[in-house]
């Protein structure tokens, strides 16, 4: 072991020659943007897919250039912001509230590095959290899904449980109930531990059973986890709903419409703002007022979704966004009392 | 000597396959040192992983001299953990000593039970012990899970966690961190001294002799009067107790709370940690050192290198302990060495 480290010891020049000419590359680049993914990673068709998008538009068209690592771990976190943040990058990218920890640490240690945490909050004067309405966007895809089933008995399949699943489930549900108050929402949750965001076997079985129980339409908010939803469908000639990405397209006809939340274009923006040289610190809101939540429409269902629907969805955005509607929002439900 | 051996042949042939995806080998072992020496922090966060990792390790390495599986460690860190971290929460009012002590108390019971649970129904009813633990591991996760969520959600914040301790319950209270301002802290100290301490308990101790007998061969063992079903139950709430001390480090040591998540299967590697090392406590450490040296230094490797994903570094990963664990199980002798192992 001491031999070996010694031999890497004599090899050190090398590396140092090595790191200086990558440096200089580097300085001579564009503006250079680090992207740190959830664990999820960048072929989850979903949130992380999202925003590795957004990087990829932004490079064809802005020609920025970046770096992105997906984490391994919560501990792995911090790590990895702390060596974006020794190099030289304009801005770093975190998606996922889970970052929000590793960013306030690290943040704090580099205060003339400049952060952009997506869907999390860091009170920093060199970060900007971009958060999304989440629970908006339910309540239109459940309204819509309350307006298309025949049945009163509708699904929901949540990736882990914990509060960000819930307040896509609080949202999906009172925009049934807002539609046809006599539904009923089945509600499953894949799980109690990490895997249940990449798990798609499990929720096939649990939307195969809420299909099984004579729900028509289930609103899969489940990560990665969703594709096993849509094989369900297809199996089964019932509709779902995908989340995050437009998902339409992964089983045309059996997709009735996606939630999207538009992490790729809060990433484009980003890249564009930092090669503009322009940061705000601060926090940054995206509902269905600036189309950061919406529902898709594409050529992939616009069958399943009739133009009489549409004007009522159009109908609840509109009093969604003047207030009329207040759609409820778990993290800001009365707080239990802590003991 | 094996183990290095294997561990230079496993490296050797994950730098060939970088350097045919045209990465410089020079450049990756560069990056695989400086993932652990470049910097404190570095450092830091491979002996941080470590230590969980030799806790998790020693607790199934004392199952399996009881010739028990313990494939549990995940369920009882996670209870260890959760009685830790809601211990300030529960008597928030305790002052030094008796908060830490109250935090150590209930932590280790919890982890403890979740340990004699699995111990119980083997020694009494012969319920293998593999599958109630892993059956267990869901239960822990889904228990913790309720604590998280519903009854200790940190509501400042939107990750799951509970609300953080308060100064009194923290090991930091007692000892400065080894490396200001990075996860390590004292319970680094804790598992080396563990290690020692297992090794004179199970080969310098009256139980430990029994111990491993039970392990050999219980029916022998019996029949010379060994109290093999207590052995059993003893060997598996110290497994439990072990494998909670990983919530010292994570919980008391590092961050005050229990997060969701923070645990990357720490409970699992440590079979591999175990196995590795035969369940010798020396060679715990050592093994521990380099699963979480692999851990970090394929992070890195994805970090500085364009063409090394994640996915890649795990082959790397993969690639270096199948050659460690083929060159110590596989029977050769190396010359010049004499010893029979």
């Amino acid at each position: 072991m001491r031999q070996l480290i010694l031999f890497l010891k004599k090899l050190k020049p090398f590396s140092v020659l090595i790191g200086l000419v990558m440096a200089i590359s580097a300085s001579l680049a564009s503006t250079n943007i680090g992207l740190i993914l959830d664990k999820g990673g960048k072929d989850d068709k979903s949130f992380n897919s999202n925003a590795f998008q957004g990087i990829s538009k932004a490079q064809k068209e802005l020609g920025i250039s970046f770096k992105f690592v997906e984490a391994t771990d919560l501990n792995s976190l911090e790590n990895l912001h702390r060596s974006f943040a020794k190099k030289d990058f304009d801005l770093i990218i975190g998606i996922g509230f889970v970052q929000a920890d590793a960013i306030k640490k690290v943040a704090a240690d580099f205060p003339q590095k400049k952060w952009i945490l997506v869907d999390g909050e860091v009170n920093l004067p060199n970060v900007r959290s971009l958060v999304f309405e989440d629970h908006e966007g339910s309540f239109l895809v459940g309204a819509l899904a309350a307006m298309k089933s025949k049945s009163t008995i509708i699904g929901f399949i949540g990736a882990m449980d914990v509060p960000l699943i819930r307040r896509f489930h609080m949202g999906f549900e009172a925009g049934v109930k807002n539609v046809n108050p006599k539904a009923k929402v089945l509600v499953n949750f894949l799980g109690v531990t990490q895997e249940s965001w990449n798990n798609p076997p499990k929720a096939k079985e649990q939307a195969l059973s809420q299909y099984n129980v004579g729900a028509e339409i289930i609103f899969a908010a489940a990560g990665a986890s969703g594709t096993g939803v849509f094989d369900a469908a297809e199996e089964k000639k019932k509709l779902a709903i995908g989340v995050d990405s437009n998902q339409n397209y992964l089983k045309p006809g059996f997709i009735l419409t996606s939630m999207l939340k538009r992490v790729d274009v809060a990433v484009f923006e980003a890249a564009r703002e930092a090669k503009n040289g322009h940061f705000v610190p601060g926090l940054g809101r995206f509902g269905l007022k600036d189309h950061g939540i919406d529902y898709s429409m594409d050529q992939f269902n616009e069958k399943l979704v009739s133009t009489e629907y549409r004007k009522r969805l159009e109908e609840l955005k509109q009093k969604i966004i003047r207030g009329e509607i207040v759609v409820p929002d778990y993290y800001k439900i009365p707080k239990k009392k802590n003991i | 000597m094996k183990g290095l051996l294997g561990f230079i042949f496993g490296l050797g042939l994950s730098l060939i396959l970088v350097s045919v995806l045209g990465e410089n080998p020079i450049h990756i072992l560069q990056i695989f040192y400086n993932s652990v020496f470049a910097t404190q922090y570095d450092l830091a966060t491979t002996l941080f992983t470590m230590t969980s990792l030799i806790f998790t390790g020693l607790s199934v390495a004392v199952a399996f001299h009881a010739g028990l599986f313990n494939i549990g460690a995940e369920g009882q860190l996670l209870m260890g953990s959760l009685g830790m971290a809601i211990s300030g929460l529960l008597l928030p009012n305790l002052i030094l000593p008796y908060s830490f002590l109250w935090a150590l108390v209930l932590g280790l019971c919890l982890g403890g039970f979740w340990g004699f649970i699995p111990g119980y129904l083997k020694s009494r009813w012969g319920g293998h012990e593999v599958i109630v633990t892993m059956m267990l591991n869901f239960i822990a996760a889904g228990i913790v899970n309720y604590f998280v969520i519903d009854v200790f959600q940190n509501r400042e914040v939107q990750t799951p966690e509970t609300i953080p301790l308060t100064k009194e319950f923290l090991l930091s209270s007692f000892t400065h961190g080894i490396f200001p301002r990075t996860p390590v802290n004292a319970s680094f100290l804790f598992a080396v001294l563990f290690c020692f301490l297992f090794y004179v308990l199970i080969y310098h101790t009256r139980w430990g002799f029994q111990l491993r007998s039970v392990g050999k061969n219980p029916e022998a063992s019996k029949f010379y009067g060994v109290p093999y079903q207590k052995i059993q139950i003893q060997a598996f709430v110290l497994a439990g107790f072990l494998a909670a001390f990983v919530g010292v480090n994570e919980v008391l040591g590092f961050s005050g709370r229990l997060r969701l998540g923070f645990s990357s299967d720490l409970g699992f590697l440590g079979v591999a940690v175990a196995m590795m090392a035969s369940g010798h406590p020396i060679g715990i450490l050592a093994s521990s050192f380099l699963f979480a040296f692999l851990l970090k230094g394929s992070l890195d490797l994805d970090l500085e290198t364009q063409t090394i994903t994640k996915d890649f570094a795990r082959v790397i990963q993969a690639l270096v302990l199948l050659s460690v664990i083929g060159f110590t199980q596989f029977p050769f002798k190396l010359p010049g060495f004499k010893s029979g192992k």
